[in-house]
């Protein structure tokens, strides 16, 4: 019995040493371990799926949502609200959204959002980035919100550049800086990732918090992921109305 | 079996070693009481101003794409505008704000290049730190080098190859420097080679380059040094050069030029045609003074005018900008804008605009359109200088010093470099706009105190000891400072006077000229109480001798003056005064007698300037002083502390400082926290000044002249000089960290009672394009230290009232150190009935009531609780018994909300259902399509079924009307009216009439219609009971 224990929590604690980075040096040994450790990078390649429940926080309102994405790059979420959904999908080539406060019809989006929006993909761009035609460059070390983060700039084949900072303990994402394009270009997004909970052999932030200009703009609890649905493209497609 | 044993095996001995480094971990106390954990998610809030904005020193723009402009500012940073100046945002606030240069590089215009340090050296401006390049439009910054430039003049860039860089170093104003010089990089900025350099008295002061021949490079090197009490500009190093082999060889162009020693000149050549070059020449004839022009590449020059503007203080105005297409017009800084459009002959100066201008920018792509810089932000013309308007978005404001009064919000009140003194709000619902300031004085403003008790009075100054005391009411100014009597010498007031109110007797009014003046009937009259403290040095009062070539007699220079005073808040009868010229005098018997204790100072260089002193308010003989001598070339930092009065001093100066600093505010709770303003921002200690860690969180490394401690709101309130006023809200979690909170796993905060019910009034109606200052949050703060962040698992917090109903979940703050949370103190929306539209009464929670509520943080497999209390503010013009009754009705309404949200889902699911059962079987269709219109009829009398939100819609139903008064009520926090209550009457009449009705139909026509649907092996309709209702999401 006792040995039982020990050998249960000796795993326990391989798991915890297996998340201790190797002292990583350079960007890509710093990439390797993290995705070695939220579940491996093979996984991560043949997710093709994602469905999420979440708590959606603004202002002091909270609003359940509901998030389809599925590779590569479509994309629907749906916040309930008095009954009425207000919708904002993506089927990879072209957008659209309901505003029940509006025509409470699929209104679709305009060229501009299109071209944004057909950038935004499913797979981490981190994943493979070389392939993909992106640059990586790890920037040194810089302290987020007290830890000290290592600060790795992805800049993709468009020019857009992001940047993520990962902690040295366990080698996960704590917070992502994007640049906005379209109206607000160049405005500063920070999005800052915690509670991570595995989900399928993934490990996932389940809390995330979006900052612009240092004041939180939203924060998403997920409540429940699921990485095996098989969502129906036609979910993606505006609706004819 | 055996596999099993070897991994028990292997596994024990990992598991022992990871015992024994638990243990050690455990072990292991945090001692250093420093890190960004201190502040963790505690955020400053910047508040502007942007009205009077502040000095700009230079503009540039996208030639391709004259919608962006980059603003550089003398302590505000870099700003950046992508809609051609209708807003702007801060691209440099982690790097030190002081800017001499921002250049684009028009062949990759993401590129620009940020030359720090001001190049318009008055008194007050502040330093440098080298060169930064970003490759990403602003978006992040590298250090290319020249770390000791201090002033970076000119980044120009060849035309035809980015990598070459040429950069102009002015260097050091108060000292010798051989960093001077021109620079060169043909490498984008790895490598530099210095390829001009006069003597370190020596710096360059302009540049320009040919913009069809890049190898031909104009300089001009001005001999120039400033110290406290006199600035001299001109020499024998000045002189004005151009290479014709990009900067191998140098040749001086003074052919025509003045034949004597020369001071600053500004140089440029025309883009459109490079043979016309003009140059703003300082020379001490006033005759030879001023513009000249050259239309030979600078081989001859000759004068073109000469008129105040164009002659006035080369120091600080000396920017040339030519038209890019017509090499005739041509745009001077002056104390005035001026303008030439033929080519010098003759000169117009603009006016509307603030005075004192020191760039332009000029659309290359429709000339007309202008860009320029002045001490009060810029300025933008679409008719070449014949109108202005002001850019509004620029918070750039340079404070000297801040104050504090106790209104509700409290007001912030200072003076600002050559922008008089206002006050406005710390906060504002929808934050505080630009029309919510009051400018009270002109010329520099400085120190600007409300005065405690006669509250219609503001004591304010401008330079030179211009002491006047404005009355709100009348708007109203009067002289009140005080005048040399029989006897006395010529007073000697600072540039910045120091004005001080006793903490003791709030009649007394203290202020500084070479001796201290106090008074006690409001500036009515004057006693002296003491001698001359100074060291009345007659070499440093030559005031009519500052200047050099070109004299300059301001006030900026008086010296040998009182600048800081401090009454002890213990002991009225000590006094502390210091001076400019470095003496340091305490009386103990309110001014008979004065010791200089400055000589007990151990490792203080002589003559340091006095910057502000600080007496203990827990202690008598113990005080804080900050002396600073950065304008003898000394940028360390002085900081010392007495227990004894001044006989001995300890340095508080740890390597955790950088720089020299200006000020240090004692916390009024907690003698161990210290605020020191720095010029590279705030810095903290928590352990009486053994460690210092920068406040970084929303606050740039801005020069931080000023603060103050708001005594009722717990506020640390920052006089910046280049980022307007900046606050950090209740710093009571910093007053209560200390080595044991360091060491908790997890440690609550205690806060104050959150006042709530106080009416904040809606004033939203904003200006687009114009600085909005953030407000104030009026959420309850959750505070908390985490001496790990959480990565794995749940962590989120959960709010309970006093039966322990969880009332909020609310997302946790995970990070290392101190986490704030932020709790709207309200109750959740009520459920709402479904119609065809949304009603707003639905998107409206209702305050949470009066009481202490519990606070439970699930972290992991571990909880922690902590307690929190909402209590009703006192000032409020309501009764308790009138909250109550809003409470009542209020609290009545949600109910009647959720009750109507209910019956309208048991009534549109009956509907739903028996519609599609009829579908279903045909039979029973007449029945059921019957039961399903009278069911439709009904909710049409509930809810809106018809059109939208706006004004294609229906008549208010029921729910509309209960919606409409339940936000009307909540709205407001006294008492609902008499109207809104008898209307409430009606309303739970019409409800309960229709519930009755609801029930009829759910408990009689359902059953019958469920058993037909039974018989037929349909299913029957189900409806939710009220619990499980409630339940839902």
């Amino acid at each position: 019995m006792k040995r039982i224990q020990l050998f249960t929590l000796a795993l326990g604690l391989a798991f915890i040493l297996s998340l201790n980075p190797a002292k990583a040096q350079t960007a890509d040994e710093i990439l390797k371990q993290y995705f070695e450790s939220t579940g491996g990078l093979e996984k991560w390649k043949a997710l093709r799926t994602l469905t999420m429940n979440v708590k959606f926080n603004q202002q002091g309102m909270e609003f359940p949502m509901t998030m389809y994405r599925k590779y590569p790059n479509k994309e629907k979420v749906v916040v309930e609200f008095q009954g009425k959904q207000f919708i904002d999908a993506f089927d990879g080539e072209k957008g659209w959204a309901v505003n029940p406060m509006a025509t409470g019809k699929a209104e679709a989006y305009t060229d501009e959002q299109n071209k944004e929006k057909k950038e935004e993909m499913f797979e981490d761009e981190l994943i493979d980035y070389a392939a993909k035609g992106h640059k990586v460059v790890l920037e040194g070390k810089e302290t987020i919100e007290g830890t000290e983060c290592f600060k790795i700039k992805l800049t993709k084949k468009n020019g857009e550049e992001e940047w993520s900072f990962f902690d040295q303990d366990y080698v996960l994402i704590m917070q992502r800086t994007t640049i906005k394009t379209g109206a607000a270009k160049g405005q500063v997004v920070e999005t800052f990732l915690s509670d991570y909970k595995e989900a399928n052999g993934l490990y996932f932030p389940h809390s995330i918090t979006t900052k612009v200009g240092g004041q939180v703009a939203a924060a998403l609890v997920i409540e429940k992921i699921s990485t095996t649905d098989a969502i129906d493209d036609k979910i993606f497609v505006m609706p004819s109305n | 079996m055996k596999i099993n044993n070897l991994l028990t095996l292997k596994s024990l001995w990992v598991w022992c070693f990871l015992i024994t480094l638990a243990g050690n971990l455990k072990a292991q106390e945090i001692t250093t009481l420093k890190g960004q954990g201190l502040f963790g998610s505690m955020i400053a809030r910047q508040i502007g101003p942007a009205i009077m904005s502040g000095r700009v020193t230079d503009i540039d723009g996208v030639n391709n794409d004259p919608k962006i402009i980059y603003v550089a500012t003398a302590g505000g940073g870099v700003w950046k505008s992508i809609n051609g100046g209708g807003s702007f945002r801060p691209i440099f606030d982690k790097y030190i704000q002081s800017i001499g240069k921002v250049t684009v590089d028009q062949r990759n215009p993401q590129t620009i290049w940020v030359g720090t340090g001001e190049v318009w050296v008055r008194n007050s401006t502040s330093v440098g730190n080298g060169l930064y390049k970003s490759t990403n439009g602003g978006t992040d910054w590298q250090l290319m080098g020249l770390p000791k430039s201090e002033r970076i003049s000119d980044i120009i860039i060849d035309p035809n190859n980015s990598d070459i860089v040429y950069v102009g170093v002015m260097g050091a104003l108060w000292s010798d420097s051989e960093e001077r010089g021109v620079y060169k990089t043909e490498d984008g900025g790895k490598t530099w080679n210095k390829i001009l350099y006069v003597d370190a008295k020596t710096g360059c002061a302009d540049m320009s380059i040919d913009a069809k021949n890049p190898n031909v490079i104009y300089a001009s090197m001005w001999e120039f040094r400033r110290m406290p009490y006199k600035f001299l500009s001109g020499g024998k190093g000045s002189a004005l050069y151009k290479s014709t082999d990009g900067g191998k060889t140098w040749n001086k162009i003074h052919n025509g030029l003045p034949q004597e020693t020369l001071g600053r000149i500004a140089i440029e050549s025309a883009p459109s045609n490079p043979n016309v070059l003009y140059a703003s020449v300082e020379v001490a004839n006033k005759d030879l003074r001023g513009m000249y022009r050259s239309d030979d590449a600078g081989n001859n020059w000759k004068k073109v005018g000469n008129s105040f503007n164009l002659s006035v203080r080369p120091f600080y105005f000396s920017r040339l900008t030519i038209d890019p297409k017509n090499d005739s017009i041509v745009y001077k800084a002056g104390l005035n804008m001026i303008v030439t459009i033929d080519g010098g002959n003759s000169y117009r100066e603009p006016g509307g605009m603030h005075s004192d201008i020191h760039a332009f920018w000029v659309n290359p792509q429709n000339t007309d359109i202008v860009y320029v810089g002045t001490d009060g932000g810029v300025y933008r013309t679409m008719d070449k200088g014949y109108n202005f308007e002001m850019i509004n978005d620029l918070p750039v404001s340079q404070f000297y010093h801040v104050s504090v009064d106790d209104e509700m919000p409290y007001n912030v009140y200072g003076g600002l470099q050559d922008n008089q003194c206002w006050y406005g709000p710390s906060s504002r619902p929808g934050g505080v706009e630009n029309r919510d300031w009051k400018g009270i004085f002109g010329g520099d403003g400085f120190h600007t105190i409300r005065h405690p008790i006669h509250k219609d009075y503001i004591f304010c100054e401008f330079q030179g000891g211009e002491m006047k005391r404005y009355s709100i009411s009348t708007k109203q100014m009067k002289d009140v400072k005080p005048y040399a009597q029989k006897g006395d010498p010529k007073l000697r007031f600072n540039w910045n006077s120091p004005i001080h109110i006793s903490p003791n007797n709030p009649n007394r009014i203290y202020y500084g000229s070479q001796f201290v003046h106090t008074s006690e009937d409001l500036g009515e009259t004057w006693k002296k109480i003491s001698p001359d403290l100074t060291t009345n040095d007659p070499i440093k009062q030559d005031r009519e001798g500052s200047g050099g070539l070109t004299q300059d007699n301001s006030s900026a220079e008086s010296h040998c003056t009182i600048f800081a005073i401090a009454e002890s808040p213990k002991d009225e009868k000590i006094v502390w005064a210091g001076t400019d010229d470095g003496n340091l005098q305490v009386t103990a018997d309110g001014g008979a007698k004065w010791t200089n204790v400055v000589a007990n100072v151990v490792g203080l260089p002589k003559n340091t300037w006095v910057s502000h002193i600080e007496p203990s308010r827990y202690d008598k003989n113990t005080a804080y002083v900050v002396f600073e001598g950065h304008m003898q070339g000394d940028m360390k930092p002085y900081v010392y502390k007495t227990t004894d009065l001044g006989k001995t001093w300890t340095s508080l100066v740890t390597a955790d400082l950088p720089i020299f600093a200006r000020v240090i505010k004692e916390d009024l709770k907690n003698p161990n926290l210290l605020f020191l303003g720095t010029e590279l921002g705030l810095f903290v200690t928590i352990d009486g000044g053994a460690n210092w860690t920068q406040f970084t969180n929303n606050m740039p490394p801005v020069p931080v002249f000023d603060m103050v401690i708001h005594p009722r709101d717990n506020d640390l309130v920052m006089a910046t000089h280049g980022r307007g006023i900046i606050i950090i809200d209740d710093i009571s979690p910093l007053q209560q960290m200390n080595k044991e909170v360091f060491n908790k796993e997890v440690h609550f905060f205690e806060t104050k009672p959150t006042l709530i019910g106080n009416p904040i009034g809606a004033e939203v109606y904003s200006n687009p394009g114009e600085y909005v200052g953030a407000s104030k949050s009026n959420s309850v703060k959750i505070i908390y230290y985490l001496k790990k962040r959480h990565n794995f698992g749940d962590m989120f917090l959960e709010i309970l009232d006093a039966n322990g109903k969880v009332i909020s979940k609310l997302p946790a703050s995970k990070n290392i150190g101190l986490n704030i949370v932020e709790w709207q103190p309200n109750l959740k929306v009520p459920k709402t009935a479904i119609g065809q539209t949304i009603t707003f009464g639905g998107l409206f929670a209702p305050a949470a009531p009066e009481g202490t509520y519990t606070v439970k943080m699930t972290k992991g497999k571990e909880t922690y609780t902590s307690t929190l209390v909402l209590q009703l503010d006192s000032k409020m013009p309501y009764s308790k018994e009138e909250i109550q009754e809003r409470q009542r009705v209020g609290m009545r309404l949600y109910e009647m909300m959720e009750e109507l949200a209910y019956l309208a889902d048991n009534v549109q699911t009956m509907q739903r259902e028996a519609q599609d059962r009829a579908q279903k079987d045909p039979k029973l269709a007449k029945n059921l399509e019957a039961f399903a219109k009278e069911l439709d009829e009904f909710n049409q009398t509930l809810v809106i079924t018809k059109g939208n939100w706006y004004t294609e819609t229906q008549e208010d139903k029921l729910r509309e009307r209960i919606s409409n008064l339940y936000m009307a009520v909540w709205t407001y926090p006294g008492k609902p009216g008499n109207a809104q209550v008898e209307s409430l009457t009606i309303l739970e009449e019409e409800l309960s009439a229709a519930k009755k009705k609801g029930e009829e139909l759910k408990t009689k026509k359902l059953p019958s219609i469920n058993s037909q649907l039974s018989k037929a092996g349909q299913p029957e309709i189900k409806l939710l009971t009220w619990e499980e209702f409630k339940a839902k999401d």
